[in-house]
């Protein structure tokens, strides 16, 4: 037991840091001059300082000076009070078209859930990971439901009409009208960067619930050239530091997305590892560089054995919805082929919605057609996204209750419904009491030691040319930086005469 | 004794006046001049990366905001610290709040972990200091937050007590008590820690 302490021993650490008085500090001085024991504490706090000062210095990544001197730019751009009035006014145009986008994907998904005979089949094997449902209605796409000519693949084409439509809801309205919720544009939520959720508890939680892998979809639509090179500047930044997914092994990890013609052939798409914990600082990058045009989307992957285990037979409705938000992996490698011509819902076609608002410009292809592949392929973490695509095509059939439970057309997810979602599966799941600190701590799961809480997630970030502005993206220099070699030679193909300049430096 | 407060940094005066005026470019020296001392300290204090970068960023959006409202009368850079600490505080409020969480892994430099063997290459040299910096980060997690920020502020940010005392908006008395505890208790933790890690290195009779 320490013996009562001094009355000058509150003032050691004052004294170790120079800042007592004269007076005070000659008094201490006499003390230590006559006392051991207090030579001793000062030694160990002293000692205690010292290791404090030790710690290593952490630097901030330079990217996050690119991104906050953009929010400056658009401070500066809008006028001081701008930024509040403009997502005011934001926010009440994203009500109104949300509310459009709910109407009009439900009842398409409520037709498409009473048509069996017409969904498209899968794609050809280079189609998108990104499927149609996948892709957020962009507001004005909304407008423009008619899908161009240009955007005809099948998925496209499958997209029904207005006139199609079934004058009365089914009794899969409320599935559809679910599944329209989910993926209703609510790009408020990654408009206010500061707010977005914390990923890093969502995706364990994600964890918890057997998921094993998060796949993170993010399609920005530049509004201008400024916006264009910053988010190529970040992501430059991003490949910089050796995020890119494969890049040790050397494969492609950029590719363009649009290889035929014109400057739509700037659009790529770029794959990353990012920690799950960073999820959300990248975000905050890129919606910062181009806040109204950002797209998030959010897919998990589960082993089906994993779900099952988890979820049992026959699921409640939570657990149905949240299944939804769950793309069934690979199961033993012969997922690709039963997806083939077993008329899975999960359309193949590009990013319709994506590309549908670009004025009157035709969407871009945005898929290389096969005959038009990077020479080297798509890198391997596309090619896996793929198999997980093609494996919940086959989960949805009745192969037992996976099958039956599974819906992939609502196979992804929005970052703010994803969380709701998440937590009502989790309410539906979890066990109550005991269980529930037995799955808190993982003993029952012992899959989940490797879920996706504890490895990076694949993020897939599609950047496309400027909106209406198409020929400034050219002035401002294509992304065809952030491309390997290997995808290079689609990409010369298509990228105009004109000279690029560098893009911008992230500092 | 009290040092006089601290000269205003010319430069950060010539950069808030222009980015006052409208100058993204002279916004983004500011950040650049301060963003690794933000980062650091907000990660000391939550001891979580992805964290500690989402609320650098936010500091600086605040400071961004702010920025017409500042006079001057504080040094910038106390100014920024004081936004950073409000911001750490009501996170750290905000997350004891939800449902608490177990680590997918044991933290490093918690009770019990192993230290490297006595014989030392340049590497278990590296090792092992690593783990000691695990370890004081580690007790620097056990403090309540307003230890935790006195000491990070003075001793790894090493400001002075004033200026802790203006961060913090607590008196200068305040600060020297805080400082001095949280020392003693570090102290304490670090040794109770070091007992812990010998018993187990110890094999059984």
């Amino acid at each position: 037991m320490r013996p009562a302490p001094h009355p000058l021993e509150a003032d050691l650490s004052a004294y170790l840091d120079g800042e007592l008085p004269v007076e005070r500090r000659q008094m201490v001085e006499a003390w230590l001059a006559e006392s051991d024991e207090a030579r001793r504490r000062l030694a160990e706090l002293r000692a205690v300082s010292d290791r404090l000062a030790a710690l290593p210095r952490l630097q901030a990544p330079d990217a996050i000076t690119a991104a906050l001197a953009r929010a400056a730019e658009q401070r500066q751009l809008f006028g001081e009070d701008a930024p509040a009035r403009r997502l005011g006014i934001y926010r009440a145009t994203v009500r109104i078209l949300s509310a459009a986008a709910v109407l009009l994907v439900a009842v398409g998904i409520g037709y498409n859930a009473l048509r069996p005979g017409t969904i498209a089949p899968p794609g050809p094997s280079q189609s998108p990971p990104l499927s149609r449902d996948a892709v957020p209605v962009h507001p004005e796409a909304l407008v423009r439901s008619t899908p161009t000519p240009e955007a005809g693949t099948a998925g496209a084409a499958d997209m029904p009409m207005l006139a199609e439509r079934p004058a009365t809801l089914s009794a899969t309205d409320f599935d559809a009208n679910e599944a329209a919720e989910v993926r209703a544009p609510d790009r408020v939520a990654v408009l206010d960067a500061v707010k977005l959720p914390s990923w890093h508890s969502l995706t364990r939680e994600a964890g918890a619930a057997g998921v094993n892998r998060t796949v993170i979809d993010v399609t920005i639509t530049p509004t201008t050239a400024v916006e264009y090179a910053a988010t190529v500047a970040v992501l430059q930044d991003w490949e910089n530091r050796g995020l890119s997914a494969g890049a040790e092994a050397g494969e492609p990890v950029s590719r363009q997305i649009a290889p035929t013609g014109g400057t739509a052939a700037t659009a790529v798409e770029h794959v990353y590892e990012v920690e799950v914990g960073d999820l959300s600082y990248r975000l905050n990058q890129l919606a910062l560089n181009a806040p109204q045009q950002v797209f998030v989307q959010m897919s998990f992957v589960a082993a089906p054995d994993d779900i099952l285990s988890r979820v049992g037979s026959p699921p409640s409705d939570a657990s149905r919805h949240v299944l939804y938000s769950i793309a069934a992996d690979h199961p033993t490698g012969t997922a690709a082929g039963s997806a083939d011509g077993m008329g899975a819902p999960r359309p193949a076609g590009p990013p319709a919605a994506a590309a549908a608002p670009r004025g009157e410009t035709p969407p871009p292809a945005a898929e290389p057609a096969p005959a038009a592949p990077a020479p080297s392929g798509p890198p391997a973490a596309l090619e896996a996204a793929r198999d997980t695509d093609r494996a919940t095509d086959a989960a949805s059939q009745p192969a037992g209750a996976l099958g039956a439970i599974m819906s992939p057309s609502v196979a992804n997810l929005e970052t703010r419904s994803t969380q709701r979602l998440l937590n009502l599966v989790l309410r539906g799941q979890q066990p109550a009491g005991a269980d529930a600190v037995q799955l808190q701590n993982r003993g029952q799961f012992p899959s989940n030691r490797g879920n996706v809480a504890s490895q990076n997630v694949l993020f897939r970030v599609r950047l496309l040319p400027p909106l209406g502005d198409e020929s400034a993206t050219a002035a401002v220099g294509p992304p065809a930086e952030l491309a390997n070699t290997a995808t290079r030679p689609a990409a010369e193909a298509a990228r105009p005469d004109t000279e690029p300049s560098p893009p911008a430096e992230s500092r | 004794m009290n040092r006089p407060a601290p000269e205003p940094d010319p430069i950060d005066a010539e950069l808030v006046r222009r980015a006052q005026g409208g100058d993204p470019a002279a916004f983004a020296g500011l950040v650049s001049r301060y963003q690794d001392r933000v980062f650091n300290t907000c990660y000391r204090m939550c001891h979580h990366h992805a964290d500690a970068l989402d609320l650098t960023q936010a500091v600086f959006l605040r400071v961004l905001e702010a920025l017409p409202r500042y006079r001057g009368t504080a040094n910038f850079f106390t100014w920024v610290y004081r936004i950073a600490m409000n911001l750490l505080l009501t996170e750290r409020r905000r997350q004891q709040r939800r449902r608490p969480t177990l680590p997918l892994e044991p933290s490093p430099g918690s009770p019990g972990t192993a230290e490297p063997a006595a014989h030392e290459s340049d590497g278990a040299a590296m090792v092992r200091q690593q783990e000691l910096a695990a370890r004081v980060q580690w007790a620097l997690d056990q403090l309540d937050d307003e230890f935790r920020a006195a000491v990070v502020l003075k001793d790894i940010e090493d400001l002075d007590y004033a200026s802790i005392a203006e961060i913090l908006g607590v008196p200068v008395g305040t600060v020297k008590s805080r400082i001095h505890r949280g020392r003693v208790l570090l102290r304490d933790l670090l040794a109770e820690e070091r007992t812990a890690v010998d018993a187990a290195r110890t094999p059984p009779a």
